[in-house]
């Protein structure tokens, strides 16, 4: 008889509880299991038409403007992804790269952008939905004769409160160079690009730049939370970090030359740190108007005050 | 949601089903009340076998029921911890049988120990052991399985937000609480802790289903292989008792937690009698509201934070079968998936989350054949897990990280006496690791992959010599450890300005390569009498790189890491010394056992983050380029001592005082432009020193447990430098009472209530999130026992 002879012949009852193990078992991977559900969509993107936006074959001077209207969707699935690119020969360069959230109510929305100097751009509107599913629509235009550089204002000195900083206003409109204070603010919400304030961030002071769209911007100002439109500007601070634009570049700017080319979208947030004295900053509104902040001076101080000029596309 | 009415469901059936049966069966019984022979308190816990394997247990008052023999008579065994066993013959229809159970002093230590694998009894193991039983567990305001180990002396334990943490680190030694990897997680002797992190996910071990713990302290690796660095945590799962038994519970509490549990198990009588077999059944299910850990800053700077809150749920299965009681067969399946909220929502249905389905299946064998005994085990362990993580700053960001994070393995050993003295255990282990994971966007293109295997097989002996009539004992091992890391791989597709920055990182076919380790143990001991012993020993541990540092690149606090494939295994040489005392004779003080060790450790190639010189911007600005690398040497010393005193068996008391200053030693460079030396830096999250108390009571009102803990200030970062957002350079020290007060109703019911954090201490973690504070339970449970 072998050693091992209890595996061969096991008795009914062993038999009997397997089969009862097996039943548990099965009562636990019922309850346990849990069925998930995935939806799917076809993302679409139509660029409208009309007199408002740059048509197919369009011919637009360098710095001339070129508006694009989406409207765009994603199905049964949210629209999450919006990417916007210039194509010049091999080259393409974003334009714009953003996540959004759009759900069946789809997503319509108009931007604007300069002309550059290559003789034919392709502009192409990239979307993708949740469930990873894309669409695109694009169109050419053409170069057009001479610069259609435009026009700019120049604001400044103006004085600019921290957070703490009751005493001068902490508000900017940098599309007409105005300080507000809070109170001053009312009804006006929609007009405010900028708010400053001073934090330490990596062991370093940091005078920053801020906008009402930037969503941890309402912790040093808490009224903005009840703001029904807050604008989002987008700060190059990868140009200001490396201060790739001087303040006598800035000085010498007589049109909005500059301001185009020295906004790369590919480095833009809505918070732009460091914001010390002798730094140039290059930011978009809301409104699609390019311009340049020039830093004069900065307090570090939560209650300090920011000195700065401005320069803005009319 | 329909999963919750599932499991609630699953929960109503399984009560109604198991308590009816439990009800059924009530012939050929015998009844009695089981008493300490010296102090006449009644014994709880008493397990009560027939010779055969059928049993039960007795109740808080002493009394059991054993039910179910065939015949009029049938011998039972009463067996308890400490006490010696004796046989009694009774007979259907016995109803008041008083059994008395004297104490044995020399077993009162004695059981089963993972620290030798070779089943050695704790007495006469030469190294620092703490086991915790379920008459210790019973007593502890507890919420989470890790949470147990905290009345241990010289255990750091971190849950940052109570039962809403993601994850719970528990260290000893000297080893910092960053590093979950450097202690090794045993349940039931399966190692679980993760080839990919490191660590092991605590929360998917339901407290209840903790039966025993057993700790031991220090290097362990020469028995088990990796991560027995600062020690070796073996948890130790209910078993059933009886024919059937069921325990069942709901407990309620702060932020409208509210928790069931059911526990149900036995014996099975089969038709041939050689064959014995048991079962046992869990499932758990807990959700709580929770609440916002976020700082005031947060919460005021962020519209889109919400409270962190959990819904998670579980279920086990065990079979064992045994024959002749020479051969058991064993078989555990468990399931566990938990979804705990992070604290943000923006769009995502449930905002921020992480979720863990993790399932795992393991089988052994104990037997033994002639002289030899044997213990295999197989296992397999299987986590997918999902992070969802959203926020808009100023444009939204959705990304998920999924990964699927396997490991499996085969551990056999093999124990055999070699004559009077002698004890000799060789084994094979067979370990295998593997990660898949991508971080796929859905506000972007991208998706970002990294992948990577590790297989390790050992060889290990170990002789244990026991001499001068046990008083010496001597255990000297030997293992080496091989392991072979390939198919690592990291790589992105359809890259946008989100991940581009990582491009230059990319790796399809990073080159395989193999890694060894060599770990000896020499320890002895010797023992005067059973009041005092002296022990002394060297063991090595070491902790393998893991895969998630190998393979991964992506941000991390501080900067950005970047993938480290070549990194090798981190080796710790412990000196040890310690003794046990019980320094009182007579009546009072006979039962007070002191418990001190001194050790000194010395680490080589310790793995810490170090700047390869290199910057990157991610979308914020510049930020260091980090890499795991083998830099330092570390030194960590201390010292701990532990009370524990039992009077009458209703009043217990215990209180453990730790020191460990753990250094970093020698630290090289790998980058010129390397601003930063960490020689001579104190570890990060390694308290100075970690003092506890408590306890117990026990009193036909009511029971009740009083639990102090104080962990000493620890540093922010291995730089020791003044962290921004806590405004100081170390973690502040802080204590905490816990409380909890219990009592039996109609001998199957009991009602508990658990404060923990009893004067509401706020304590922060490194991102400056507060944690739960006060966290009180109500509980209320049923428990049939047959």
């Amino acid at each position: 008889m072998s050693k091992y002879s209890f595996l061969n012949n096991l008795p009914e009852g062993v038999i009997c509880t397997f089969r009862k193990i097996v039943f548990l078992w099965a009562i636990t991977l019922l309850i346990f299991s849990c069925q998930k559900e995935t939806e799917t969509g076809k993302a679409s993107v139509i660029l409208k038409t009309g007199v408002n936006y740059t048509a197919e074959g369009a011919v637009i001077s360098p710095g001339g403007t070129i508006r694009i209207g989406i409207l765009a969707s994603g199905a049964e699935s949210p629209l999450t992804y919006l990417r916007i690119e210039r194509i010049t020969g091999n080259d393409t360069s974003v334009q714009l790269d953003r996540g959004i959230y759009a759900g069946r109510e789809g997503f319509d929305k108009d931007f604007s952008f300069p002309k550059g100097n290559a003789e034919t751009e392709i502009w192409r509107v990239f979307v993708m939905s949740a469930s990873r599913s894309t669409a695109s629509a694009s169109f050419k235009v053409y170069k057009g004769q001479g610069v259609n550089y435009g026009q700019i204002h120049h604001f400044g000195p103006l004085s600019i409160g921290m957070q703490n900083n009751t005493e001068t206003g902490n508000y900017l409109d940098l599309d007409q160079g105005q300080v507000y204070s809070l109170a001053e603010t009312a009804g006006k919400e929609q007009e405010i690009d900028l708010v400053p304030y001073f934090y330490f961030t990596s062991g370093l002071p940091s005078p920053t730049f801020t906008c009402p769209g930037y969503t941890s911007a309402v912790g040093y100002y808490p009224a903005m939370a009840n703001w029904s439109q807050k604008n989002t500007t987008l700060f190059d601070y990868y140009t200001s970090d490396n201060q790739l634009v001087t303040p006598v570049q800035f000085d010498a700017a007589l049109n909005d030359s500059l301001l185009i080319t020295a906004y790369n979208p590919t480095r833009v947030s809505g918070n732009c740190k460091y914001a010390y004295a002798g730094r140039v900053i290059p930011f978009k509104t809301q409104s699609g108007k390019y311009g340049m902040i020039k830093v004069i001076k900065a307090d570090e101080s939560e209650s300090g005050t920011i000195q700065l000029e401005i320069k803005i596309q009319q | 949601m329909i999963l919750n009415r599932k499991i609630l469901s699953g929960f109503a059936i399984l009560l109604v089903c198991l308590l009816s049966s439990a009800q059924a069966d009530g012939q050929n019984c015998a009844a009695g009340k089981v008493i300490d022979a010296n102090t006449g308190e009644p014994l709880y816990g008493v397990t009560i076998t027939q010779s055969g394997g059928a049993g039960t247990t007795s109740n808080q008052q002493g009394d059991f029921k054993f039910c179910g023999f065939s015949g009029k008579h049938t011998e039972l065994i009463f067996s308890y911890v400490g006490f010696k066993s004796v046989i009694v013959k009774v007979a259907s229809g016995d109803k008041d049988l008083i059994i008395l159970l004297s104490q044995d002093v020399a077993l009162l230590e004695e059981f089963e120990v993972s620290a030798s694998r070779s089943g050695t009894d704790i007495r006469n193991t030469p190294v620092r052991i703490h086991r915790m039983n379920p008459q210790d567990i019973e007593k502890l305001p507890v919420q989470s399985a890790d949470e147990i180990l905290k009345t241990l002396p010289g255990i750091y334990y971190s849950r940052s937000f109570g039962i809403l943490s993601t994850k719970a680190t528990v260290t000893m030694r000297g080893m910092s609480g960053k590093e979950a990897g450097r202690v090794l997680i045993l349940i039931d002797g399966i190692p679980v802790n993760k080839s990919d992190g490191g660590g092991f996910d605590w929360n998917m071990l339901d407290p209840s289903e903790v039966q025993g713990i057993e700790v031991i302290k220090g290097p362990g690796s020469a028995i088990y292989g990796g991560n027995a660095m600062g020690g070796i945590i073996n948890i130790l799962t209910r078993k059933p008792s009886g024919k059937l038994n069921l325990n069942a519970s709901i407990d309620y509490g702060t932020f409208n937690t509210l928790a069931g549990r059911i526990n149900a198990g036995g014996s099975l009588k089969l038709k041939n009698p050689d064959w014995n077999a048991t079962w046992n059944f869990n499932t758990f299910y807990r959700k709580s509201d929770g609440y916002i850990t976020q700082s005031e800053a947060d919460v005021k700077a962020n519209p889109y934070i919400i409270k962190s809150n959990l819904k998670e749920g579980g279920a086990g299965l065990r079979a064992e079968m045994s024959y002749k009681n020479q051969h058991t067969f064993g078989i555990t399946s468990n399931y566990y998936n938990d979804r705990r909220g992070t604290g943000e929502k923006v769009f995502q249905p449930e905002g921020n989350i992480t979720d863990h389905d993790s399932y795992s299946l393991s089988m052994f064998y104990k037997g033994q054949t002639g002289k030899v005994k044997i213990v295999s085990s197989a296992y397999f362990l299987n986590e997918d897990y999902k992070k969802v993580n959203e926020y808009l700053k100023d444009d939204y960001t959705w990304y998920d990280v999924l990964s699927v994070r396997r490991d499996y393995g085969w551990l056999t050993s093999f124990t055999r006496e070699a004559g009077k003295y002698q004890r000799i255990t060789a084994g094979v282990d067979i370990k295998a690791g593997s990660v898949d994971a991508s971080d796929q966007y859905y506000t972007s293109t991208d998706i970002v992959y990294n992948a990577g295997k590790m297989n390790t097989w050992s060889v290990f002996v170990q002789d244990e010599l026991m001499l001068l009539e046990d008083k010496l004992s001597i255990l000297a091992g030997l293992r080496y450890d091989r392991a072979r890391f390939y198919d690592g791989a990291f790589y992105i597709e359809m890259p946008t300005a989100e991940t581009r920055f990582m491009e230059i990182y990319q790796n399809n076919a990073m080159a395989a390569h193999v890694r060894e380790a060599i770990s000896p143990r020499l320890s002895a001991h010797y023992r005067w009498n059973n009041n005092m012993r002296v022990y002394a020993g060297y063991s090595r541990g070491f902790r393998p790189a893991v895969l998630d540092d190998m393979c991964r690149s992506g941000r991390i606090k501080g900067g950005f890491k970047v993938a480290s494939p070549e990194l090798k295994p981190e080796y710790l040489n412990n000196f040890e010394i310690g003794a046990d005392l019980k320094p009182f004779t007579g009546d009072l003080l006979e039962n007070l056992k002191m418990e001190m060790s001194a050790f000194w450790s010395i680490g080589k190639d310790f793995q810490y983050y170090v700047t390869n010189g290199q910057s990157i911007d991610m979308g914020f600005g510049e930020r260091p380029v980090l890499i795991r690398a083998n830099i330092s040497e570390a030194e960590i010393k201390g010292a701990e001592l532990s009370v524990n005193y039992e009077l009458k068996k209703h009043f217990s008391l215990y209180a453990g005082f730790a020191l460990a200053d753990a250094k970093i030693l020698n630290y090289s460079k790998i980058a010129l432009q390397d601003t930063i030396d960490l020689s001579g830096k104190t570890m990060t999250e390694v308290p100075d020193v970690i003092a506890n108390g408590g306890v117990a009571f026990q009193h036909r009102i009511v029971n009740a447990s009083l639990n102090f803990r104080y962990t000493g200030e620890a540093y922010i970062n291995d730089q020791n430098t003044k962290d921004d957002l806590l405004g100081s350079d170390r973690y502040p020290a802080y204590s905490t009472l816990d409380l909890r007060f219990w009592r039996e109703f109609y001998q199957s019911w009991r009602l508990a209530l658990n404060i923990q954090n009893l004067t509401d201490v706020k304590i922060y973690d490194s991102k400056y999130n507060v944690g739960p504070g006060r966290f009180i339970t109500l509980s209320v449970g049923y428990s049939f026992n047959n």
